[in-house]
Parts: C-alpha cells; sequence; structure tokens
C-alpha cells in the first residue's frame, strides 16, 4: 500500500498518527483567528484512527452539565498540537432541542436561524432524504428530536475510546444526566479511502487566516488562474465571510468561534457499486475503471481524471502542488471530466455558469466525515449483509446557503449543470427509475438507470459552539 | 396600448398592486402562505402561464447605507404572472378555473368576486401598473410548447439510452420503431 516507506514509517504514520502515508501534510504558518477558542476538528481534519459519534439525550441538565464539565479537558481546541497528538479529543455539539433543554434563553434561541430550529427531519424533502432515506425509516435516536447533543470522540486506539465510552456510562447514564440514544463507532479505512475504494478527503477548502498553508485547488480560483482562500466567516462566525460581511450568527456567546455543524449517517451499497461498474463498464469504451473514474471524478487512488484523463498518475498524487490543482473552465464540455460528475457537483469551482467561481464560492463545506463498518472484501459482488457507509460529517456557517445548497441544489437536482433531473449519480437518491448520468464524449455514454448506492441512515442539524461558549453552557451561575 | 411596457414576444407580465383593507393583512398573509406552490398551485391549472407570484409590500427597504424600512400608508397585494396570449383571456381562466383567487382578493378594497367576470377585468386593470422590466425563460415560445418539447427530448434520451451500443443496422430499425410508429400514431 506504501509504495515507498518502510516499515517503520508505516508503523509511525499511520498505526500511532493514523495518517495514511499518501496524505500530505499541510504546511502551517501564523494564524490570525483565534484558535484556542475554536473547537479544534474544524479548521484540521483528525487522523485519529478509531472515532466515536455518539448522540445523547440530556435527562438531567445540572448532572449532564457537570458531565460535561469534566469532558472539558479532553475536548480540544484548534491550536496545533505539535508532532504527536492527544490520546483522545473530544467535541461537543448541541441540536436546536438541545439548546432549549439546557435552558438557553428563548431571546438567544429566536436568533438561531430557521433551517436549525427545523431540524434535518423536516427538511428531507428539499434534501432528497426519500423513499428508504426518509426519516420515518432513521436509526432511532435521530431525527426525532430527542437528540440533544452529539459527543464525536476521536481516539488513537480502542482501548482509549472505550475509557471516554465508560466515563459516559458511570458518570452520564448511572449518574442519571445522559441516555446513549444513537452511536457509530467509526474507523479510517487503510489508505484513506472510501467504501467504494476511492482515496477520499482530498479537497477541502483553504480557510484565511488559519494556518494551514492551502494547496493549489483548495479555495476558490482568484481569476488570475490561481487559488485564494476561502474568507474565514464561511466556516466560522465572528470573522467576515465571502461576501466581505460579518456571516449572520446566533446572538452572543454564540456569535463567535462557534459554527453549524452537519452530520448524515450515509450507508454505502458497495456490491451494487461494483456490479453496476462492472456491467455497464462492458459498454463503455473506457472499461469498468475509467467508468468508476467518470462517476467520481477522481480514479481511486484520487488522481483527479481532470488532470490525468486516461490513467492513475501515482506521481500527481504525491504531488500536494498537483492533487487538487484543476480547473473546470477549460473543460466546459465535460469532455474530462462529466458535468454530473460526483466531485464537480460538489465543488464545481469555474464551471461554466458559475462565473469564475463567483457563484460557487459561497457554498463551500468542510467536510470531516468517517467510514464506519468494514470494507466489502475486495473482489466481492454480493453484498455480505455488514451495515457499512459514511459517517458524513461538515461543518458551514450558514446550513441552509452551504449544505443545503450542495445537497439539495447540486446533488438532489441536475440543473445547476445542465443534467436535467439527474441527480449525482454516486451519492444521489434515485427517483423515478429514468435518472441517468451523462459521460460526454463522441459518441456520448449514458450510465442508466442510477442505482441506489447511499441511503441514508439518519442525521441531525447541530451548533458546535465555541470552547468559552461551553464554558459560559456549564458554568452554574446562569 | 397595454402590451406596450407589458409584452416581450409572445410573452405578456402583469402586474397589479391591490390595496388591502385595514386590518385584512394577516389573514392575507397567512393564505398566501398556506397556497401550495409548483405543481400543486391553484394557480398552475393556467395552462398559458410561465411563473406567478403572490406577496405583500407594507414596507420597502432603502438598499443604500444606512438601510432603513420605509413603512407603507397602506399594505398591498401584488400580484404578478407572466402568461402567454391575451391578457382578457387570461384573467377569464383565472376567474374560470382557479376560485381560490377569493381567499386572497377578497381582503382587498373594491373586489368584486370572481363570478362577474367584465367586473373583474375591470378591477384588475384599474390596479394594474406597467410592469416594464420581466424575465421570462422562453419569450417567443409558449409554454405548451416548451413541455412539450422537453416530454420529446425525454424520449429521445430514453431512447438513446436504450439504443446505446447497437449497431448501425439495427439502431436505425429501433429507431423506426420506435418513431415512426409514434409519427403514424399521432
Amino acid at each position: 500500500m506504501s509504495d515507498s516507506g518502510s516499515l517503520t514509517d508505516l508503523i509511525s504514520s499511520e498505526i500511532f498518527n493514523g495518517r495514511p502515508p499518501n496524505l500530505p501534510r499541510r504546511y502551517r504558518e501564523q494564524a490570525a483567528v483565534d484558535l484556542a477558542d475554536i473547537q479544534g476538528n474544524v479548521l484540521r481534519g483528525y487522523t485519529h484512527p478509531v472515532a466515536a459519534y455518539i448522540f445523547l439525550r440530556i435527562d438531567d441538565v445540572p448532572r449532564a452539565k457537570a458531565l460535561l464539565k469534566r469532558l472539558m479537558p479532553q475536548i480540544t481546541s484548534g491550536v496545533p498540537w505539535g508532532d504527536t497528538a492527544p490520546a483522545t479529543a473530544l467535541q461537543f455539539a448541541l441540536t436546536y432541542a438541545g439548546l432549549e433543554r439546557v435552558g438557553v434563553s428563548p431571546e438567544i434561541l429566536a436568533t438561531f436561524p430557521e433551517e436549525f430550529r427545523q431540524g434535518m427531519a423536516a427538511r428531507a424533502e428539499l434534501l432528497g432524504d426519500r423513499g428508504p432515506s426518509a426519516p420515518d425509516k432513521w436509526e432511532s435516536g435521530l431525527g426525532t428530536g430527542e437528540a440533544h447533543a452529539l459527543l464525536t470522540v476521536w481516539a488513537i486506539d480502542e482501548a482509549h475510546l472505550e475509557r471516554v465510552r465508560e466515563e459516559l456510562r458511570a458518570v452520564g447514564a448511572a449518574a442519571g444526566a445522559t441516555t446513549v440514544i444513537n452511536e457509530t463507532r467509526a474507523q479510517a479505512l487503510s489508505g484513506g479511502r472510501d467504501q467504494f475504494g476511492f482515496f477520499d478527503g482530498i479537497s477541502q477548502p483553504s480557510v484565511e487566516g488559519t494556518g494551514m498553508k492551502g494547496r493549489p485547488g483548495d479555495g476558490q480560483p482568484n481569476g488570475a488562474g490561481q487559488w485564494r482562500d476561502v474568507a474565514t466567516g464561511e466556516f466560522v462566525h465572528g470573522y467576515v465571510d465571502e461576501d466581505g460581511d460579518l456571516p449572520a450568527a446566533p446572538a452572543a456567546p454564540f456569535d463567535r468561534n462557534g459554527t453549524f455543524m452537519v452530520y448524515r449517517k450515509l450507508a454505502t451499497d458497495v456490491a451494487a457499486f461494483r456490479k453496476f461498474v462492472q456491467e455497464a463498464g462492458k459498454q463503455y469504451p473506457g472499461g469498468p475503471e475509467m467508468l468508476a473514474a467518470k462517476i467520481v471524478g477522481r480514479w481511486r487512488d484520487g488522481t483527479p481524471i481532470s488532470v490525468s484523463p486516461d490513467k492513475p498518475d501515482p506521481e500527481v498524487v504525491k504531488d500536494p502542488a498537483r492533487i487538487n490543482d484543476f480547473s473546470y473552465a477549460s473543460d466546459p464540455q465535460g469532455l474530462r471530466c462529466p458535468h454530473g460528475a460526483h466531485i464537480r457537483r460538489m465543488n464545481p469551482r469555474d464551471t461554466e455558469g458559475f462565473f469564475g467561481g463567483r457563484l460557487s464560492n459561497r457554498h463551500r463545506i468542510i467536510r470531516r466525515g468517517r467510514t464506519y463498518g468494514p470494507p466489502l472484501p475486495e473482489g466481492a459482488m454480493e453484498d455480505d449483509g455488514q451495515e457499512r457507509g459514511l459517517a458524513f460529517v461538515c461543518f458551514n456557517a450558514s446550513i441552509w446557503r452551504q449544505f443545503e445548497t450542495v445537497q439539495g441544489l447540486w446533488i438532489d437536482d441536475g440543473d445547476p449543470f445542465g443534467q436535467g433531473a439527474d441527480k449525482d449519480f454516486l451519492v444521489g437518491c434515485p427517483g423515478n427509475g429514468n435518472q441517468k448520468m451523462t459521460i460526454p464524449g463522441n459518441p456520448p455514454f449514458f450510465a442508466a438507470p442510477q442505482p441506489r448506492l447511499v441511503t441514508m441512515r439518519g442525521g441531525e442539524y447541530l451548533y458546535q459552539p465555541s470552547i468559552s461558549a461551553l464554558e459560559w453552557l456549564v458554568s452554574a451561575d446562569r | 396600448m397595454r402590451d406596450k411596457h407589458n409584452r416581450t414576444g409572445t410573452a405578456y407580465a402583469l402586474t397589479t398592486f391591490t390595496a388591502i383593507l385595514p386590518g385584512h393583512v394577516d389573514e392575507v398573509r397567512a393564505t398566501i402562505e398556506g397556497v401550495p406552490r409548483g405543481a400543486d398551485s391553484p394557480l398552475a391549472r393556467l395552462t398559458q402561464l410561465h411563473t406567478s407570484r403572490l406577496q405583500i409590500f407594507d414596507k420597502l427597504v432603502y438598499q443604500g447605507a444606512p438601510q432603513k424600512y420605509d413603512e407603507l400608508k397602506n399594505a398591498y397585494l401584488v400580484f404578478t404572472a407572466a402568461f402567454d396570449g391575451d391578457v382578457d383571456r387570461f384573467l377569464d381562466d383565472v376567474a374560470t378555473t382557479v376560485p381560490e383567487a377569493d381567499s386572497w382578493w377578497r381582503h382587498c378594497v373594491a373586489y368584486p368576486g370572481l363570478a362577474d367576470h367584465g367586473a373583474f377585468r375591470r378591477w384588475i386593470y384599474h390596479n394594474q401598473l406597467d410592469t416594464s422590466l420581466f424575465g421570462v425563460n422562453s419569450q417567443n415560445v409558449s409554454v405548451s410548447q416548451v413541455k412539450e418539447s422537453l416530454a420529446a427530448r425525454e424520449r429521445v434520451v430514453q431512447f438513446a439510452i436504450a439504443a446505446q451500443g447497437l449497431d448501425a443496422t439495427s439502431l436505425q430499425q429501433r429507431f423506426t420503431e420506435t418513431f415512426m410508429k409514434e409519427k403514424a400514431g399521432h
């Protein structure tokens, strides 16, 4: 898997650190944002190998506050931790029901935006969560108003994760403070791949002032053939956004260094993907692997098809300056990367009709998801009945403007890309059976009908407060 | 005359400001918020309609610095519609096929009801303003022509998917079967 590194390299990078050897580090510089007050996972990705998404119902408010107070030292901020990651890193976020439950005043609650107050389940139609993905089919505890908080636990191994879990049992449940109502254990798959077998998590917006130097392609096109960082306020409240203004934020103490978090547990049908690619690939002139790459927009190893349309290129993947450096303006017909390809929909960059990126810059999201469940064994063409997928997490200053635009207009509809009623072929919810994906060429190839590859298992909209707002929440004298 | 400022190609844009009776604003707001949107809208029965909007103007925002609200002395129900063909015909169709229109206009000053088509038309024209600037997606093609074209496009796309990979002879045969038969059937 690591073709260049020694065994020692592999152990130190992947097993101890969780960082896949093919994931290049980002350069650092002086930060201009208040990293110490922003919860850590917003502006940087964690590479801990195991994680758990634990949804809590708050049964007793004072006791739940005491529990949170105990956990506070483990809640990490955005301050860089040097070369050694802490054994556990916690993040804490609340649903609207949770903010109500802990007694945030109606005046403050009223300043949260409508989509957040309604919650994800109420927005299902807009998001394309229909049929088997509809809220009435979700796992228990999600989408019902019962979930008050999400504790995300990152750990260097299962044993450390268990310690936090034990604390929740002993202090949370035993004392009647909180009840775990939904839990998903996630672990990074080898080589940073997703369940479909693609190197994932490559493209993230580079954010102004964070001290993390972006790679070419991470930010927004700057109009001069290069890239610039995305304004901080697109992802964290209290900073200037792409509009040159402070983003609409909830009232103090939630007006600064906090952000909205979207959680979606997405089950993936890997066997259906493999079967589709194999069958349709017999007809597609480029064969199954190229068809898979056209659907995603990258080859399995992460090579962008916009950079290398004919074959994966390990040299590109190894080079931080090239792995994400491409533009769609030079490919108006989609002959390299189809307009309907997953990555072109998720982040259209400077695609025709997006005015050189001026219509994509306000719809960026920071993705912090993790795969869950065991991978389907290599070569298996039938489902093994195991639950697997992606615990999708993203951060944005406005759920409506950012996540819901991407999910509702770019994944669940094809119009913005001239694709009619066709949805994102990889992750979209197939509708009436007429959905397809057009792969431009001479002649074009139609991948059809769209199989259901992703099924929603449940989700929540959350607010992830700043560290100081969390301290305010747990303070007894309120 | 009316056409001069309100027509682009075959599309006509109607703009009406009808004054809302004192004390009725909340009820009108609740009514128009409850009108189904899209294909379920009662206005969707109007086959010549491109787009339509119902909204309330009770304050206007000054779009400079500093932004401030100008409260109006009277609230207006604003109805806008872009449609194909003749205005009289459109208003008669509204009166005939959209009885729900009573539920929002009955809160407006001097509304005569829908039963007397002539009175309804005169009331609308009395409250009409020139539109001057408007946009429709297809200014020289009627809504029904657009729908027919989309349906034809969908048939061709579905044919292309089904016929993908056929050799030239089979492709021609399949094309003849699918489209010539369809033509003969029409």
